[in-house]
């Protein structure tokens, strides 16, 4: 089996992984994204309709893994739709279970509470979120330390192997582009922290989830710089892979933990603002960022104008980023 | 952390959200569990952690100032204020609550709530709001 095939049969079965995890990682009262209460996953409905979710994914999964297992030399066009097919073939099938389980839908009171103190700003252990900056700006510094043993053929894109693949003539730009990027990304996630932090509610807030989010600032923080290094500094592609897994797993540990436990804080919000379980429309709710009912994390309340202007401001910010990507890397 | 004292408001009843707002926010303060110098959140975090509009909360809290209860800062929230106690309430003010006591008694007793129970309720709920 070829490095790529190996690769992507392990994105595939991360990617089975995760969908077949998903329903397990949504808060307890809610099941497909539905109102159900936490007891009706236990009801013989409720394990059945999970057991024939879990087979359906289970069994896409294990198609396209066996694919690529099974067929050697196969065009990276068909690589890819392997790799993406059974991931909407699972998304068709939770939308599908989604349908089935709606019919038991709760209807419950709309009780809301909130606790009478004064806004505390952004949690004490904001300045964590920090130090992740400290990696691409110390790769800057070693690079600019080690100039003449950069190559005057500076690679900017890397294969499956971690050989590169595409070079240009070595600049600034080229060399400290993809860097100056890494903190442009890095800032990305930290306003999105300071936002989320600011435009949710607290009060039902998962201490654990605002923790995964600089964790992830932490493993994109070492990612980036690592890839900033590659010139100088061979990183197999399978740690960074491995890395990233590894992530993976316990942010879905953490998030389970956080969001999935029986007394876990839950957020009151109209089921009627709800479309598909996933997608929340409510113009009478300030809230900009609401708690999602499928898996764990927030999603924008599109019914609140604010959520519009941070979603421009944000891609605004992402397209700026793109172009220096581009610009600093352009043969 | 300890967390400050709680109000909670049921959407999907037929009291306005504001008068809901209003009522759990004086219990609390004739309760003393918000004292003078206290501060409130602003409407903009309260309205938040309640899902519902700014000027929901923005009227209940304009409410409570007019009560004497609060002290409203623009853009800064609400502090809770020593309010003097005030003249006993006029006739017409006393008639008022009766009605509305009378009212409510009238719904208890037709939902089957016994008239000494009723009574018991009253008593208990007289010695937490002394």
């Amino acid at each position: 089996m070829t490095r790529p095939v190996w690769m992507l049969t392990a994105i595939v079965i991360l990617e089975g992984a995760v969908m077949m995890a998903l329903p397990y990682l949504s808060p307890r009262r809610m099941f497909f994204g539905v109102r159900t209460g936490a007891e009706f996953r236990a009801t013989g409905a409720g394990r059945k309709i999970l057991a024939q979710y879990i087979g359906w994914v289970f069994g896409w999964f294990s198609l396209a893994a066996a694919i690529l297992i099974g067929t050697g030399g196969l065009e990276d066009s068909t690589l890819a739709a392997l790799t993406i097919a059974p991931m909407v073939l699972a998304l068709a099938t939770f939308l599908w279970t989604y349908f089935r389980v709606r019919p038991y839908a709760l209807k419950v009171p709309d009780v809301r509470e909130a606790e009478l103190s004064p806004e505390r700003g952004l949690p004490w252990w904001g300045w964590l979120a920090l130090p992740p900056f400290a990696g691409p700006a110390a790769a800057i510094f070693y690079l600019r330390a080690h100039w003449s043993e950069i190559p005057e053929r500076y690679p900017v894109h890397f294969g499956w192997n971690g050989a590169p693949d595409r070079w240009v003539a070595k600049s600034e730009a080229a060399v400290f582009g993809r860097l100056w990027f890494s903190e442009g990304m890095l800032l990305l996630m930290l306003l999105l922290w300071a936002a989320v932090m600011i435009g949710s509610r607290k009060s039902v807030r998962p201490t654990a989830i605002p923790g995964i989010f600089v964790g992830g600032m932490y493993l994109m923080g070492a990612v980036l710089t690592i890839v900033g290094l590659m010139p100088l500094v061979r990183a197999p592609v399978t740690a960074l892979l491995g890395l990233t897994v590894a992530f993976v797993a316990a942010a879905c540990m953490a998030g389970w933990r956080a969001n999935a436990m029986p007394n876990a804080p839950a957020e009151a919000t109209p089921d009627e603002c709800w479309t598909l379980g996933s997608i929340y429309v409510n113009s009478n709710d300030p809230a900009i960022f609401v708690q999602k009912r499928i898996g764990f994390g927030y999603t924008v309340n599109l019914g609140n104008i604010w959520s519009y202007v941070v979603l421009g401001g944000f891609g605004l910010f992402g397209a700026a980023m793109a172009t220096l990507i581009w610009w600093s890397q352009r043969g | 952390m300890a967390g400050g004292p709680k109000i909670r408001i049921d959407l999907s009843s037929q009291v306005p959200a504001y008068r809901q707002i209003v009522d759990a926010i004086r219990v609390l303060l004739v309760n003393g569990d918000l004292r003078p110098g206290s501060d409130l959140p602003s409407v903009r975090q309260l309205a938040m952690e309640l899902g519902v509009h700014f000027n929901t909360v923005g009227e209940g809290y304009r409410q409570l100032a007019e009560e004497g209860w609060l002290d409203l800062r623009h853009g800064r929230g609400a502090r809770v204020i020593a309010r003097g106690t005030p003249a006993a309430a006029s006739p017409e003010r006393l008639e008022e609550f009766r009605v509305r006591m009378r009212n409510m008694i009238a719904e208890m007793r037709a939902t089957g709530i016994p008239a000494a129970k009723i009574a018991g309720e009253l008593r208990a709920l007289m010695e937490v709001l002394q």
